[in-house]
């Protein structure tokens, strides 16, 4: 399974905080294609995503855009928390 | 081994105060954001980094600041970067242009409850600096607490803000983070650190 993650636009914090809920949507082993248009993302999203313990397979230049190539390896947690309150809460 | 001593710098005069702590722990880490990120390449500071200080700094705010790398300064992160020393370090102590929060004893990790204390008017542009950092908490599993001083209150009160602060306030509330009104400065609330801006 491979999905792709335009972050085109966006910044810090948010292109973290978007993968990470990107990635709770998919299944261990997927592929996800992360693109990013803001030059401290390409070094800072994979540094961030291997200290979470996923797999960051390559990253490219591509005009003036990076490609981030990640498997996810392990379960963020953002999205458990938010339906977590919602349920108390609803 | 937990990191000692975390500390968050978003006010340029708050280098040497910072280093001098720095100094006094084994195990240290510093975070430069807002105009903290001015001091990038301070002679004092590169002598902390050559001595074995772990310093980054917000590369958004470097950028904004016309901010350029520095051979031997401190590493361009992100807000990551601040949000996992926040998680991580058993003492705290945060620099941020108002108050200077120094928290220590409570137990770091996933989880911990922290307090983004807002101080000034809410069109301040500190108070978009305190919401970005505060998604970045939010984005390594701490728990967010905004607590909304008076000089702040208009944010709870209509929408009509930055976009940057509107957007924050809105992924804040979306991941299940609080925002608590408070009528006075000394208002404490149940927390394990707080950061005030």
């Amino acid at each position: 399974m491979t999905e792709t993650l335009d972050l085109a636009g966006e910044v810090c914090p948010y292109t973290f905080v978007r993968t990470k809920l990107r990635l709770e949507e998919l299944p261990l082993g997927a592929e996800l294609h992360i693109l990013v248009d803001h030059a401290p993302a390409a070094d800072n999203v994979p540094r961030s995503l291997v200290a979470e313990g996923q797999e960051v397979v390559s990253v490219a230049a591509e005009g003036t855009r990076w490609r981030i190539v990640v498997v996810k390896r392990s379960e963020p947690h953002l999205m458990a928390k938010r339906r977590n309150s919602a349920m108390k809460s609803g | 081994m937990a990191l000692e001593l975390g500390i968050l710098v978003a006010d340029a005069a708050m280098l040497g105060r910072a280093l001098d702590l720095a100094r006094n722990v084994d195990e240290a880490q510093l975070f430069l954001m807002d105009d903290g990120v001015r001091v990038a390449a301070d002679a004092r500071l590169r002598a902390a980094i050559d001595d074995g200080l772990d310093a980054s700094l917000c590369a958004m705010d470097a950028e904004a600041r016309a901010v350029a790398p520095v051979v031997g300064g401190p590493r361009f992160g992100s807000q990551w970067d601040h949000a996992t020393m926040v998680r991580d370090a058993v003492r705290v102590v945060a620099m941020t242009g108002g108050r200077i929060d120094d928290s220590d004893g409570a137990t770091p990790g996933p989880g911990r409850r922290v307090a983004i204390r807002l101080t000034r008017d809410a069109a301040d542009p500190k108070v978009a600096q305190a919401l970005r950092s505060a998604v970045g908490y939010a984005s390594v599993d701490l728990s967010v607490i905004v607590v909304v001083e008076p000089p702040a209150r208009a944010l709870l009160q209509h929408d009509e803000h930055a976009p940057a602060v509107v957007r924050a306030v809105a992924t804040l509330r979306a991941l299940g983070h609080r925002f608590v009104e408070v009528a006075t400065t000394n208002h404490r609330v149940s927390c394990d650190l707080e950061v005030s801006w």
